[in-house]
């Protein structure tokens, strides 16, 4: 049964999200967060398929069709796989289309719970100190700290 | 961005350049080949000539027609200070761009807790770079100075930087990427001790095309300094410096090797570093996924302005290329030796066939 969740179309947060596909895999970076994520194979097409503009209901008739017998698991994964999309802020809700966009056929043999691999090595190149005021307009530093060894 | 803004960030140009024009002494100017265009730095005094260190196997004689794009260099005076910042505090980003005010035209990059600006306009093809005092510049500016100038530039050609090294033999290359600490630095002395030519050690300037190509941008080179007097005692002379928390020791290859560097080549591959002396070395080849992964981060989050392309630009640019995996095992002289096996490997179709399966492993004989 339809639901008004599963008729939401989504898209990526932009600006601060990038998506590059790379030989039918995803890369993503998240620049607000530091952490950046690669999505491959079934998952890539099915995240591919999100943002070409599939909603969920489409999306489970898609691979229920291509997976037969597979539907119970295909709800509930992809239900994970988009709470978590949205969770590491790398989707939004663009609005809610019941007559969504088809997906490209699906490639592959084997039905396998979408994943991405998320990597937090550059997170702490973004760490900043909060700063009391910011909309105060910025002023020029006339007493700088030393930076590391002269 | 709209034109008022950019009306206002031509005031605040302008305004701030009059520093330059004020500041006291004579440094000089020094023309440089890049991407084969003439860059004009220009120092209003000796503090920061320094800088120059870096790049004087770039310098050129004066030429004769305008440069592509200029650079002023200053410090203080003590009496000065730009106009008043036409940005928020809450724009300042951690890597320190100033996020909204990157038009078409012009770029700011402040550094606040250094006092470092630098501000490129792209119409005059000019650009500035100023801090308030000399001696509170960031350390990696020493081995890697107008960074952040030459990136915008570069876009602006076509190109991009790219934190990541460039060893090479007989006019073409292998690009070496990854995050620091990756052992691109290791790789890049044992190549050297082995007779490989190269471009870069941290940074190089990447073009598209056929072939993908590189193009030095600094001849200095750094590495722990633990690791250096370990592995390579013999290169203790040639410490210009020890820099940066991790205080590593920066050489200047132009002073030290200059018939080893080169200002460009073709690129035939891209080899993911890893020392791992408890290892047998060996390469493995990986996909293009797996190597834009280990490229492409370390340099977006280093530059600013660089997230909304680098990665695109980095794909384009590897498409076709294949990419391995190397472990440097226990024998250092290995790397330089499956560098050159994998640069061989291109004018030979059945080897090349033998490594194109998927996780082939040449191991070092």
């Amino acid at each position: 049964m339809a639901t008004p969740t599963s008729l939401q179309v989504y898209q990526i947060k932009s600006p601060e999200v990038i998506c590059e596909a790379v030989e039918g895999d995803l890369i993503l970076v998240n620049f607000e967060s530091g952490f950046y994520y690669c999505i491959r194979g079934l998952a890539a097409q099915i995240m591919q398929a999100i943002l070409n503009g599939a909603n969920l209901q489409t999306l489970i008739a898609s691979l229920a069709q291509r997976f037969p017998g597979r539907q119970s698991d295909i709800e509930r994964d992809l239900d994970s796989f988009l709470e978590a999309l949205l969770a590491e802020g790398l989707i939004v809700v663009r609005s809610t289309a019941p007559n969504s966009v088809s997906p490209e056929p699906i490639i592959g043999d084997d039905y396998e719970p979408p994943r991405y691999e998320k990597f937090e090595d550059m997170a702490d190149q973004l760490l900043l100190d909060k700063i009391e005021d910011e909309n105060q307009v910025a002023v020029w530093v006339t007493e700088t700290p030393m930076i590391g060894p002269q | 961005m709209s034109n008022e803004s950019d009306h206002a960030l031509d005031r605040f140009f302008a305004s701030t350049k009059e520093g330059y024009s004020n500041a006291p002494g004579a440094g000089g100017s020094f023309d440089i080949s890049l991407l084969d265009h003439t860059l004009r730095i220009h120092f209003a005094g000796p503090a920061l000539l320094h800088l120059m260190r870096p790049l004087k196997h770039l310098v050129m004689p004066s030429a004769r027609q305008p440069p592509s794009f200029e650079i002023f260099v200053w410090e203080g005076p003590e009496s000065w200070l730009p106009p008043t910042p036409c940005w928020k505090m809450g724009q300042q980003t951690a890597l320190g761009g100033i996020s909204g005010l990157h038009s078409d035209r012009f770029s700011i990059y402040y550094h606040d807790q250094s006092g470092l600006l630098c501000m490129c306009d792209r119409a005059a093809r000019k650009s500035l770079y100023w801090i308030r005092n000399a001696q509170k510049l960031p350390y990696w500016e020493t081995g890697s100075p107008f960074r952040i100038l030459f990136h915008w530039w570069a876009l602006s050609m076509g190109a991009h930087m790219a934190h990541a090294a460039a060893v090479g033999a007989k006019d073409q290359g292998i690009l070496l990427a990854g995050r620091g600490g990756a052992g691109k630095s290791t790789l890049t002395l044992a190549s050297l001790d082995a007779g490989m030519t190269l471009i870069g050690d941290d940074y190089v300037l990447l073009k598209a095309g056929t072939p993908p190509r590189a193009y030095s941008l600094y001849s200095s080179a750094k590495i722990h300094s633990r690791f250096l007097h370990e592995a390579f005692p013999h290169w203790g002379g040639a410490v210009a410096q020890q820099i940066g928390p991790e205080s590593k020791s920066l050489f200047m290859l132009e002073e030290w090797a200059p018939t080893a560097l080169r200002k460009s080549f073709a690129i035939r591959a891209v080899v993911l570093p890893k020392v791992e002396f408890n290892q047998t070395a060996s390469i493995v080849k990986i996909s293009s996924t797996d190597a834009l992964l280990a490229m492409a981060p370390s340099t977006i989050f280093q530059l600013p302005s660089a997230h909304a392309t680098a990665m695109n630009y980095f794909r384009r640019w590897m498409e076709g290329l294949p990419a391995y995996r190397m472990t440097t095992g226990r024998s250092l002289p290995e790397g330089p030796r499956m560098l050159r096996a994998l640069l061989e490997l291109g004018e030979s179709e059945p080897a090349a066939c033998v490594l194109e399966r998927p996780n082939m492993c040449l191991r070092a004989s």
